[in-house]
């Protein structure tokens, strides 16, 4: 990937510290502070990630569950995304995305399968206090519907849905 | 593009400059089995329903768990029996604008977008539409540092 020039526009290759083209610094001294007139960018760089959170959606497993069990809580409860630890560490992800793709119409028996089997493994996450950009910088570039959110610690408080973002988004730019 | 007019832009912007030409379809008589495989050989979570460039439902991963894990689940069964009927659609020149206000209004995250003579041109999948988003704010999304709370645990930071 190459990085923009803020000044000029010039993609530079990733690693330089001026632009190849203007020379403007692209080393960045400050997380980037929001324009005044500028409603979206507001939403996302001000307001940090714990706005969006409800904790609805919060459900832990462990890696040695076995998936029929997950399957069950999914349908029970309308859920479709789970974060896996093991000894008080994230170590994975299982959303409803990874049953469709990985186990759908195979006939296996779920109950000898175990999560850690088809869980995404080392998902990115955000911390409460984040802005919303990390998030959206998450979801983009490991194109995920769903965020851990976690504390320092690594505790979990909930996970941010994409659908969480976008309608944050609508609602501020119809606030305007 | 300068940055001061991002809602500006969103607005002005039209879904069909945004997409990727891929698209999966089927008709509408195929197995659910078929249908599955067909989406897990794209690595895709969608499917559309289509009848001669039409589309007749879809199917996605939030309607999968729901209705494929069951025992007894019949997977000859024609894909158009689960399907979602008459999703919520949208035009390929309507504003990327309209898509947030619609992916956040129904949350649905695959709409297929349809022209104006009624025939299917192609899907707005709610990744591509926060790549965009995330491509209008390339410093603000993309520039920002791995690890904002980065500590180095010891003083060579190595």
């Amino acid at each position: 990937m190459n990085i923009k020039c803020p000044s000029c526009g010039f993609e530079s290759i990733e690693g330089e510290d001026r632009c190849q083209q203007c020379l403007h610094s692209l080393m960045q001294r400050d997380i980037p502070r929001p324009k005044k007139d500028d409603n979206i960018q507001h939403a996302i760089l001000t307001a940090p990630v714990s706005d969006l959170l409800t904790g609805h959606d919060l459900l832990v497993c462990s890696p040695t569950d076995p998936l029929n069990k997950i399957v069950k809580i999914f349908k029970k409860d309308n859920k479709n995304c789970v974060l896996v630890y093991q000894k008080k560490k994230l170590v994975g992800i299982l959303s409803n995305r990874d049953l469709l793709l990985k186990l759908a119409g195979k006939d296996q028996d779920l109950s000898k399968l175990k999560v850690e089997d088809i869980m995404t493994k080392d998902p990115g996450c955000v911390k409460p206090e984040d802005p919303i950009a990390y998030a959206i910088n998450k979801m983009a570039l490991g194109r995920y519907r769903h965020v851990p959110v976690l504390r320092d610690d690594g505790t979990p408080v909930s996970i941010l849905v994409i659908k969480d973002v976008l309608q944050h988004l609508s609602k501020r730019i119809k606030s305007k | 593009m300068s940055s001061q007019n991002i809602e500006q832009h969103l607005q002005e912007k039209k879904i069909s400059e945004i997409i990727n030409p891929k698209l999966l379809q089927v008709p509408p008589d195929v197995s659910v089995k078929r249908a599955v495989e067909y989406m897990q050989e794209n690595k895709s979570a969608y499917v559309i329903v289509s009848d001669n460039n039409k589309a007749l439902g879809i199917f996605t991963q939030a309607d999968a768990v729901q209705t494929l894990f069951q025992s007894d689940f019949d997977w000859k069964r024609p894909i158009r029996d689960i399907m979602t009927k008459d999703p919520v659609s949208l035009s390929p020149n309507d504003s990327v604008m309209r898509a947030i206000d619609i992916m956040a209004e129904h949350s649905s995250y695959y709409i297929p977008l349809i022209n104006e003579k009624q025939e299917l041109v192609g899907i707005l999948s709610v990744r591509t539409l926060i790549r965009a988003l995330a491509e209008f704010y390339p410093a603000e999304v993309y520039n920002l540092p791995p690890d904002p709370h980065q500590v180095m645990p010891t003083p060579e930071g190595g």
